[in-house]
């Protein structure tokens, strides 16, 4: 039911998602940052049952602190996103997590910034823009609508405001707030989405 | 010379050494000479290749250099047979790291992997060390080019220029005042052939006694490693005037 999306531009990417903890029919909670920070130069966001949400993003949080310490400078977003895929497909056959995953990076080697779209079969897919669970019916048409090549840091916040007025507007789900994780050059930055 | 100390790997003597990993080091020095040179587009790793009978066939893996992966070559000084063993031992993480991370391994990664285990032979008793001594020239995009050298008890460190085996005194005080910082690749090439030769225990090199490597990038800019022979090892034989510092 977690919402989930973001869209990438050449020196930039930006996740959102909802804040929203549900429960059988409770909310259990309204501030969730569902958009976890890997080293200075990721994000990874990830819906789907919460307690493997947790254990496998901070899993995977850690290990890459660590392979930064150990080696002196962090992966690049592709190797951290096949290495979250390894790992993920690892688990599969024997227990698995729950979680779909956005990967939003800036490479500093190259100054590109990437997305990475994963499901929880280990599905790994780059894109442009991506969206997982019920979100994406709705989202993903707004998405392919505003996307540009060359589009601005700008327009991609303003691409995913539309998103969410189109998910206040026709989903189901009580979702009052989203937040977002900017990464760029210059690290991670966090919006409120609804203003 | 043996005493109650060099028995066990582990054990220091009273001078606060540890006899059989020096003995190691000492079986390295008595092997062929190699010679590392670190340059702005590629790493030379040059060996003297091996005395071998009129009989002998090489075999596909027989002499000093090997391939590690893609990005990383590798020379050998010492006991070969436990040489093969590290190698195979570290391919097989350059693999698994492939398959984990779909990126090649960090030539320093490897270099550490591969010294944590020769370090280990000098914590537990009842084995000997590994004999070898590895050089290693690699590219990785983080660091760029690299020249590594490890010994048995697993020390590394990182070179412009470096030389194992028999002349390594000799030859690394060459390069020492030889060196060129930012040199080119064909410099590199020049330089590691004079100093080879120059520590070589003949008088009179000829081009059959040279196993010369090198990594670099290709015109499309993909890491290549290949072997400098024939046409191309002669002019750089002429380059060095090998022939002609051994007539005088």
């Amino acid at each position: 039911m977690d919402s989930i999306f973001g869209i990438c531009g050449k020196d930039w990417v930006v996740v959102a998602c909802d804040t929203a903890v549900n429960r059988s029919i409770f909310t259990l909670k309204h501030d969730d940052d569902k958009i976890l920070s890997l080293n200075t130069n990721k994000v990874l966001a990830c819906s789907g049952e919460q307690t493997d949400r947790y254990q496998f993003s901070n899993y995977i949080q850690k290990n890459l602190e660590l392979q930064a310490y150990l080696t002196g400078h962090e992966l690049s977003i592709e190797a951290s996103a096949q290495y979250m895929r390894t790992e993920l497909a690892k688990a599969l056959r024997k227990a698995p997590y729950q979680v779909n995953c956005l990967i939003g990076g800036f490479d500093h080697l190259n100054g590109e910034a990437k997305l990475f779209w994963m499901d929880y079969f280990g599905t790994l897919q780059q894109v442009t823009k991506g969206a997982h669970g019920y979100a994406g019916y709705f989202v993903n048409s707004v998405l392919d609508n505003n996307y540009q090549v060359n589009m601005t840091l700008e327009d991609g916040i303003n691409t995913l405001k539309k998103c969410i007025v189109e998910l206040k507007t026709r989903f189901i789900m009580n979702q009052p707030t989203f937040i977002g994780k900017i990464v760029t050059k210059e690290g991670i930055r966090v919006i409120n989405l609804t203003e | 010379m043996a005493s109650r100390y060099d028995r066990r790997t582990t054990t220091f003597n009273p001078d606060g050494r540890l006899l059989q990993v020096e003995y190691a080091i000492e079986h390295i020095n008595q092997d062929a000479s190699v010679i590392g040179v670190l340059a702005r587009d590629g790493v030379v790793l040059a060996a003297e290749k091996k005395e071998t009978s009129k009989l002998f066939i090489p075999t596909k893996e027989s002499g000093k250099l090997y391939k590690m992966d893609d990005h990383i070559l590798v020379s050998v000084s010492g006991v070969v047979a436990d040489a093969n063993f590290l190698i195979d031992y570290g391919r097989l993480q350059c693999q698994r790291h492939l398959y984990s991370h779909h990126e090649p391994f960090y030539v320093e990664e490897l270099v550490k992997y591969l010294c944590n285990y020769k370090h280990s032979y000098t914590q537990f008793g009842s084995s000997r060390p590994f004999g070898v001594s590895f050089m290693y020239g690699g590219f990785d995009d983080v660091r760029g080019y690299q020249l590594f050298c490890s010994d048995p008890s697993g020390n590394f460190g990182s070179w412009k220029a470096h030389a194992t085996g028999k002349g390594s005194v000799n030859a690394i005080s060459t390069l020492k005042t030889e060196y060129t910082q930012d040199c080119s690749l064909k410099e590199a090439l020049i330089l590691a052939t004079k100093v080879l030769a120059k520590s070589m225990d003949t008088t009179t090199p000829d081009a059959n006694k040279f196993e010369i490597q090198i990594i670099t990038k290709n015109d499309e800019g993909q890491i290549i490693q290949r072997r400098v022979e024939g046409e191309e090892l002669n002019k750089i034989l002429a380059d060095a005037k090998v022939f002609e510092d051994n007539k005088k």
